[in-house]
């Protein structure tokens, strides 16, 4: 984006102070820099922002105010700059040799992993090689190498961190709406009255979301916080009703609060009649009847015994969530979604709004919120896991296949028609040798797989082949690998992302990669054509990629061709179903008058067309206890999470001075209590064992922590919460239960 | 704990009226302790602690490395209105002074308090 000399004095002046730290005001207001619109890099939320740009390098940003975030950014956004010229960002490809990484050509190391490619496929079959991406790259990265591996190698084995992440949010859509991806938007949170919060410190991880709740509750009237989570996060600070719970009970309160809105006269009968069906299991096999049967056994007093939480509070959140002419809106994230039993929870709050008609109204909606900025658009969206097609379409459906092969041009019968390994079993195959190539990108599984240690010594064992490729080197990943690839960064590339909200966004290219880095597109189109693949990624330009993925979502519920490059330039975001040119968008899905895809003359106000009868399912989802829960032996609950300074793994946030300085390593947060009973004091060595594995952390010691569960951060590279989880995983949607495992803990050591 | 405590006589010196304080932040060290501004501020200048935590940047965890710098060369004891641009570019460009005028424009801190950033019974300059 090009701007003229007027507004770009009035960008100066706008310039991120922050971001410009260490250069003088008059610096920020000299000719010959660029401001170039582009998307934030870290998580779900998707918050637009300009770069700046100057001499070829970026030195500011500034926040977007015409985009959702009006001009906001949290303090990781704004040292984005930081993160380009690290230390640690690789500059050309590594190749191991004789045991250490060595400087290689781009052609010696495309040429070294193209033969492993084809030797592994030759030895073992298409199956024997995977992909392993993340919600992180942009819609047309992951797409490539979809095609490449679905439709090119013939194999379904393509898996990325949103199976760590959103799986469970996406089984929860799947199975309740019959489509993935939320219904509401970011909105609705101006014109909620009640916003229920569940496993979600969007505090520290959604931060510009958390300051738009708190401006809502601020400025509205009577607005209501219901916040339920084990853990005192800085989240439950605007909570007008805090629940705390023993990990692993919030499907016994879910549901008692569905009782209480039930029994006391809250259910929207004719929204109950007209839209909804009732099922368990797989099924839509019950009835209304059979699930207030179901409900009564889920009284509030019984959630109370098995959660904990006051029964007074549990009936109090029911009350306000179900209030008769009042908006509520729930949100969530890895407190729901990384558990075995995690799309039942996800079904659980959609069950709220289902029975109260409380969705596709404003300020009404269940608003999964997810953590990585491209998990929706680019992975799920773009059907980049083992089970899934592009957009909406599945590996085991027939139709679907023969639907992407002629959209692929290529012959009937070329997709397979199982499904490729999830990835947990992705990453135990490649322990047991049958994965024999696994080539990762734009994410670190050695240091985010859960029982970490075990998947570690997987890539460690050198019995199959690793490919990282990365821009920064080493990471706890790229540091295991046989070849790593020098990945262009953000900034240095163009493509687009999908956030949480269905807002597609395109991220500009603002300066040249570094060194010798290179886009993730241009690496897996070499691939392509190294493996004989070169028609099927014949693409020079990542717009020439979305050219394809228009013709690819037209006609189905992921509807956005009408979403052409220069819409996307011109505008600050955009929402689909967007099934035209010039159409503005969908704030709201499934609602008659705002989405295209509902016939004008549907019978009411709402359809969910999602499923063929264009019902959506109430599921009865009884409480069930987490894989793992104490003993004598290991007799507290272990839980993980985010801090606002870092995201993810910290590859690149902990590049970034303030945010090192601020939170530079993962603690063990305890409650006093526990600490006493181990002696602890807080800096002191605590050492925390789970069945897994090990890892010693300083102590914090807080009354805002829960007694018996321990919280640790999860951006530490040295000091490794995964060490400990628990890579149990739902059996719906194979997402593995990080939340809560069991751990014993003992004094290592004095401050 | 024993680092935090060995910073204290540094930084309550710094806070001592009639003494110039030293323009960089004490060296915190480079492995500071968890949490290490709120910890140690905490006990060394606790109104401070309070004042950003119930205010509207404590509420958004827009914590202390955002205003002032991290604790090495890069601090800031005082940060001035650039500092505050990057997020409120509107408010501060609004306090530019009048055409023709000569008047430098107040500080964003001459209504606002420092770590609250309440201006109560100050009339609202941002609104013309």
């Amino acid at each position: 984006m090009t701007i003229t000399r007027r507004d770009f004095l009035k960008a100066s002046a706008a310039a991120s102070a922050l971001a410009g730290l260490g250069l003088p005001a008059d610096a920020l207001a000299a000719q010959g820099e660029r401001w170039v619109k582009s998307v934030c890099r870290y998580c779900g939320t998707g918050c637009g922002l300009h770069v700046g740009v100057r001499d070829g390098k970026v030195f500011a940003v500034r926040g977007d105010r015409e985009n959702h975030n009006r001009g906001l950014l949290c303090v990781k956004g704004f040292l984005l700059p930081q993160i380009m010229g690290a230390p640690d960002r690789l500059l050309h490809p590594l190749v191991r040799k004789d045991g250490k990484l060595v400087r290689a050509s781009w052609d010696e190391a495309m040429g070294l992993v193209a033969a492993r490619f084809r030797e592994a496929i030759a030895a073992g079959g298409p199956d024997a090689v995977g992909f392993y991406g993340s919600g992180q790259a942009l819609t047309e990265e992951t797409y490539a190498a979809n095609k490449l591996f679905k439709a090119g190698l013939r194999t379904n084995n393509v898996e990325g961190n949103p199976r760590l992440c959103m799986a469970s949010a996406v089984g929860g859509y799947v199975s309740t709406f019959g489509k993935d991806e939320p219904m509401g938007c970011y909105e609705d949170i101006d014109h909620a009255d009640v916003m229920l919060l569940v496993g979600s410190n969007a505090a520290e991880a959604h931060p510009i979301l958390f300051e738009r709740m708190a401006r809502r509750r601020q400025t509205g009237k009577d607005v209501k916080v219901v916040v339920l989570d084990p853990r005192r996060t800085p989240t439950a600070r605007i909570a007008d009703l805090y629940l705390s719970f023993t990990p692993g009970t919030d499907l016994a309160i879910l549901n008692a609060m569905a009782h209480v809105i039930v029994n006391e006269g809250l259910a929207d009968e004719a929204f109950v009649k007209q839209h909804l069906l009732f099922g368990e299991g797989k099924d839509a096999n019950k009835s209304w009847e059979d699930y207030k049967a179901f409900l009564a056994a889920y009284t509030p007093a019984r959630a109370a015994e098995l959660s904990g939480a006051p029964v007074e509070d549990i009936v109090k959140a029911a009350r306000w969530f179900g209030e008769k002419g009042k908006a509520s809106l729930s949100m969530w994230c890895m407190g729901l979604n990384q558990r075995t039993k995690g799309v039942w929870a996800n079904n659980l709050v959609h069950n709220l709004h289902l029975v109260t008609g409380k969705i596709g109204l404003p300020g009404s909606s269940p608003l999964s919120l997810t953590g990585q900025p491209n998990a929706c658009g680019g992975v799920r969206d773009g059907g980049a896991l083992s089970h899934l097609l592009p957009y909406g379409r599945l590996v085991a459906n027939e139709k679907h296949r023969a639907e992407m092969e002629k959209l692929w041009s290529v012959p009937a019968g070329t997709l397979r028609a199982e499904n490729g390994l999830p990835t947990v079993d992705l990453f135990r195959a490649f322990e047991e040798g049958k994965v024999k190539v696994l080539y990762v990108m734009t994410t670190n599984p050695g240091q985010s797989m859960p029982d970490v240690d075990r998947y570690r010594k997987a890539m460690d064992a050198r019995k199959g082949f690793l490919v990282v490729s990365e821009a920064f080197h080493p990471t706890r990943t790229s540091e295991l690998a046989d070849v790593v690839l020098p990945a262009a960064l953000w900034a240095e590339k163009e493509g687009v992302y999908g956030c949480t909200e269905r807002r597609y966004q395109l991220l500009e290219q603002a300066v040249r990669p570094a060194g010798e880095a290179r886009p993730d597109l241009q690496i897996l189109c070499d691939l392509a054509a190294r493996l004989g693949h070169a028609k099927l990624l014949p693409w020079k330009q990542p717009a020439e990629v979305w050219e394809e993925l228009l013709t690819l979502c037209k006609g189905t519920a992921y509807d956005f061709s009408g979403m052409t490059r220069q819409a996307l330039k011109a505008s600050h975001g955009l929402l689909w179903p967007l099934p035209a040119v010039g159409h503005p968008g969908t704030k709201r899905r499934y609602v008659k008058g705002e989405d295209p895809l509902v016939p004008a003359d549907a019978p009411d106000r709402i359809q969910f067309y999602g499923r063929p009868d264009k019902k959506a399912v109430v599921w009865l989802r009884p409480q069930q206890p987490p894989a793992e829960v104490t003993d004598a032996e290991y007799p507290l609950y272990f839980t993980t999470g985010r801090v606002v300074e870092h995201w993810h793994t910290g590859t690149m946030t902990r590049n970034c001075k303030e945010l090192r300085h601020a939170n530079l390593e993962s603690v063990a947060e305890l409650h006093p209590d526990d600490a006493t009973r181990l002696g602890v004091r807080t800096g002191d060595e605590v050492r925390l064992t789970s069945r897994r594995g090990t890892e010693t952390f300083r102590a914090k010691l807080t009354p805002e922590a829960r007694p018996g569960l321990v919280f640790v951060h999860m951006h530490d590279p040295d000091r490794m919460c995964n060490r400990l989880t628990n890579d149990a995983v739902d059996p719906v949607s194979r997402q593995p239960e990080f939340k809560i495992c069991a751990v014993k803990a003992e004094k290592a050591g004095s401050a | 704990m024993s680092r935090l405590v060995s910073l204290l006589p540094l930084l309550l010196l710094a806070a001592a009226p009639g003494r110039k304080p030293p323009a960089g932040h004490p060296d915190a060290g480079p492995n500071p302790a968890p949490d290490a501004c709120e910890t140690c501020h905490a006990e060394a200048t606790p109104e401070v602690m309070k004042a950003w935590e119930g205010g509207a940047h404590g509420l958004s965890l827009v914590k202390c490395f955002v205003c002032h710098g991290s604790t090495g060369r890069d601090f800031v004891r005082a940060p001035a209105a650039p500092r505050c641009e990057g997020c409120h570019p509107a408010e501060v460009a609004s306090l530019a002074p009048a055409k023709g005028k000569k008047t430098a424009a107040p500080g964003c801190f001459a209504c606002h308090d420092r770590h609250a950033l309440t201006a109560e019974g100050k009339p609202n300059p941002h609104a013309r």
